[in-house]
């Protein structure tokens, strides 16, 4: 430390040097000022020094994430919804089979582009909690009913009303009011309530157009802030960008999808209808898959448009020395797709008939959050911050 | 001391007066009287450094040190919060809380039943630095909180919704979705922790005596003052020892364990800040003194204000109605805390208003009635209120 100091204020005592013949007061002085500095040390220390290359590597890690992933992704999910608003707007002007068809594909494409996004919950996605708002399952049929009935009164910002809008709340609303699609139609054309049925479909559908248009615009100014915040400290991107990353993985692929559905978790309960897409069934496997793909390639820093890596956690890890570290963690992306492949489509009947693969899957999902949550996190110097420490 | 003739006593006040003018030169403060104690080399002391045997009456091992009063306001504290925590389980009884809260009619239990002897109390040193109206102010809804939460101990057998007191999983609410026992330890970690300690003690407690000794004491008025700080934020030899960013090497409550949560930046100079501000007031150190007592103030503050934010975000990330009304126990008595965040420009006004706009007050209101759009203006505010 003493010898820090000296250097540090080394070059003001050589100009004092210059300017003085007196030994013994630059001695003193130097004495002074090392003791102040010295007791300085102590209570607030200076932010350990860290090199320049440290900061630059993370600001190039955070502006390809930006450029190359969050903002593109994001515009391919635009044209998804947007063909999704389109055919919600066709079919609640004329409710037919055909128009049904035509919505309910376009909302499968949507749901499963909404898996590449779901991850940036960090900057304008958390501030509006638009997976808050657009994912979760499973959707609450009683709260739908009501919702109903209520009309425009119905408060959908609160939480309790999450399970009530979004994807989910369409799968329902789309694939399970009726047995059949002639069923269905006739939900949303015959009936007391059949007019409000129509503007609820489109009070959520345009709700979601809303909430994401916010999102989407407010990057192009947020997307600045976040290139700058290039420290390690809880309010740095590389700390909230981490943090969002694996709860995202760990609460709501490992957990949202395997976990929860086939009971695998601590004290879990088989409960085969809270797989996601439940009334739709045929897309559950496609979208676990989806979501688990964006991870991998957000960890390498794959482009969304260009498919070429840029720099991401895997090179800023490399560049920290943990060439080691990054194999284990693709490897392990590698098991998990390993075990993706293995699944039918249908989730919901492979918790009913074999539950084994689904726990399977979940247990490789877990060695991953490990990885990320210990490993990776310690590597990089960052905190996990959405867990309770206090145990209160 | 007596002079015997005026040449000495001429010669003493052309000294004392060279020595007052040089004072005001030199821009020092240099005692008046000399020090009763003995120096001690404050670039000696590391983290690791034994507080008690450091700080000694003049060559004896005998410590200047005493952390009595301090540890038992702290464990009045720690008492309030397992007795609120029954409620859970068990009825309880607010008189209790607030005999407990005045240190009158032995209220203390088991561990806590030394305390009933003990010569101090919590209630009139809460909100002590602020104005009569406001520390009243204070006072009387910490025991208008203690009512609240007997009152939901009734409902530990019900299950908690819109308007319904009872339990949200393992938490036990009102029918606004407040959890009071949450409510009542944060808003005494400002009340009670970071007004006393921070804007008391190591504030205006600062301009006490340390030239004579307290009767029958081996400390001084100011070393007390100093040292009792240090026991109310701690019962720990070496506060956070061992700790890392991960791991919490000390056992610490309330207000101790929320500065290794959430001032990482800063939670491991702490110990260190006090064992320097405690040999600035052995070596009479005023500049010194105050310089420690600012960080540590700050780094303290900080945490709260951290904290706030942080069980704000939390709730973002949850996804059941039980760790969302934790969340909002939390970070409402954080909330309320802000208001003691003096160093920081904290106050009752911006404190006030963040609640009401986080807190509907209707009966089936408060957490029923939060929005992630509230939680982020919230948040947002505290963050460019303190720099954050």
């Amino acid at each position: 430390m003493g010898c820090h100091i000296l250097a540090t204020h080394s070059s003001f005592i050589n100009m004092i040097l210059l300017k003085r013949k007196k030994p013994l007061a630059i001695l003193l002085f130097a004495a002074v000022v090392c003791l102040y500095a010295c007791s300085k040390k102590g209570a607030d220390p200076d932010p350990t020094p860290e090199t320049d290359a440290k900061a630059a590597n993370r600001k190039e890690m955070l502006v390809n994430i930006a450029d190359n992933i969050v903002i593109p992704a994001y515009g391919k999910f635009k044209v998804k919804l947007d063909a999704m608003v389109a055919k919600s707007t066709a079919f609640t002007a004329t409710p037919t089979t055909a128009t049904l068809t035509d919505f309910r594909a376009a909302w499968v494409d949507a749901y499963v582009e909404w898996q590449k996004v779901e991850l940036f919950d960090f900057g304008p996605g958390q501030t509006e909690a638009i997976r808050s708002y657009f994912n979760i399952y499973p959707a609450n049929e009683t709260s739908i009913a009501t919702y109903i009935t209520t009309g425009a009164a119905a408060n959908l910002d609160v939480p309790a009303a999450y399970p009530a809008q979004g994807f989910p709340a369409l799968d329902y609303l789309l694939n399970g009011v009726g047995g059949n699609d002639a069923a269905i139609v006739a939900f949303y054309t015959t009936g007391g309530d059949a007019t409000k049925r129509i503007d609820y479909l489109k009070r959520i559908t345009q709700r979601m157009n809303t909430i994401f248009t916010k999102v989407n615009t407010d990057w192009s100014t947020y997307r600045a802030t976040f290139i700058s915040k290039t420290g390690v400290d809880a309010g740095s991107s590389t700390s909230v960008m981490a943090n969002s990353y694996i709860l995202n993985f760990e609460r709501y692929i490992r957990s949202g999808k395997f976990g929860i559905p086939s009971g695998a978790m601590m004290n879990g309960v088989v409960a085969a209808n809270k797989v996601e897409a439940f009334y739709k069934k045929d897309i559950s496997a496609t979208l676990a898959k989806a979501a688990t793909q964006a991870t991998i390639d957000f960890f390498n820093g794959k482009g969304v448009t260009s498919g070429i890596e840029g720099p991401s956690f895997k090179t800023y890890l490399i560049s920290l020395g943990n060439t080691a570290l990054v194999t284990t963690i693709n490897n392990q992306f590698t098991a998990i797709n390993g075990k993706l492949v293995t699944l039918p489509e249908n989730l919901y009947n492979q918790v009913n008939t074999n539950n084994q693969t689904m726990i399977d899957t979940y247990t490789e999902y877990q060695k991953a959050v490990k990885m990320l949550k210990v490993d990776m996190t310690s590597a990089i110097s960052i905190t996990i911050s959405y867990t309770d420490n206090d145990g209160d | 001391m007596k002079y015997s003739h005026l040449p000495g006593k001429l010669a003493m006040a052309a000294l004392l007066a060279l020595s007052i003018a040089s004072c005001k030169k030199d821009k020092q403060e240099e005692p008046a009287k000399p020090s009763i104690r003995a120096a001690v080399d404050a670039t000696k002391l590391t983290n690791t450094t034994d507080y008690k045997a450091t700080f000694v009456v003049n060559g004896t091992t005998a410590t200047t040190v005493d952390f009595t009063t301090g540890n038992q306001r702290y464990r009045m504290f720690q008492a309030i919060n397992a007795y609120a925590g029954t409620a859970t389980t068990v009825t309880i009884d607010a008189n209790v809380l607030k005999n407990m809260f005045s240190n009158t009619g032995s209220p203390f239990t088991g561990t806590y039943v030394d305390l009933n002897t003990a010569p101090v109390q919590l209630k009139s040193v809460v909100a002590s630095s602020k104005t009569a109206i406001e520390a009243a102010a204070a006072r009387t809804k910490i025991e208008g909180d203690f009512t609240s939460m007997a009152a939901i101990s009734l409902a530990n057998g019900a299950t908690a919704s819109a308007g319904v007191a009872g339990k949200l999983g393992t938490r036990l609410v009102d029918g606004r979705g407040i959890e009071y026992a949450q409510i009542i330890q944060k808003s005494l970690i400002g009340a009670l922790q970071i007004d006393y300690i921070g804007n008391v003690l190591l504030n205006t407690g600062l301009n006490a005596d340390n030239y004579t000794l307290v009767s029958g004491k081996n400390y001084t008025q100011l070393e007390q003052n100093w040292d009792e700080a240090y026991a109310l934020l701690t019962p720990s030899a070496i506060y956070l020892a061992g700790s890392t960013d991960a791991v919490r090497g000390t056992t610490e409550f309330a207000l101790g364990s929320y500065v290794w949560e959430y001032n990482k930046a800063n939670y491991a100079n702490i110990y260190l800040a006090f064992l320097k501000g405690r040999a600035a007031i052995v070596n009479n150190d005023k500049v010194e003194l105050k310089k420690q007592a600012t960080f540590i103030r700050t780094q303290l503050e900080l945490a709260v204000a951290k904290a706030a934010v942080g069980y704000l975000e939390k709730w973002g990330t949850r996804t059941t109605d039980a760790d969302r009304a934790h969340d909002i126990g939390e970070g409402g008595g954080f909330l309320y805390s802000l208001r003691y965040l003096a160093l920081l420009g904290g106050d009752a006004t911006f404190s006030d208003s963040l609640i009401s706009g986080l807190l509907t007050t209707t009966a089936n209101g408060g957490i029923w009635d939060i929005t992630p759009a509230k939680i982020a203006t919230a948040s947002t505010a505290i963050k460019a209120k303190f720099a954050l």
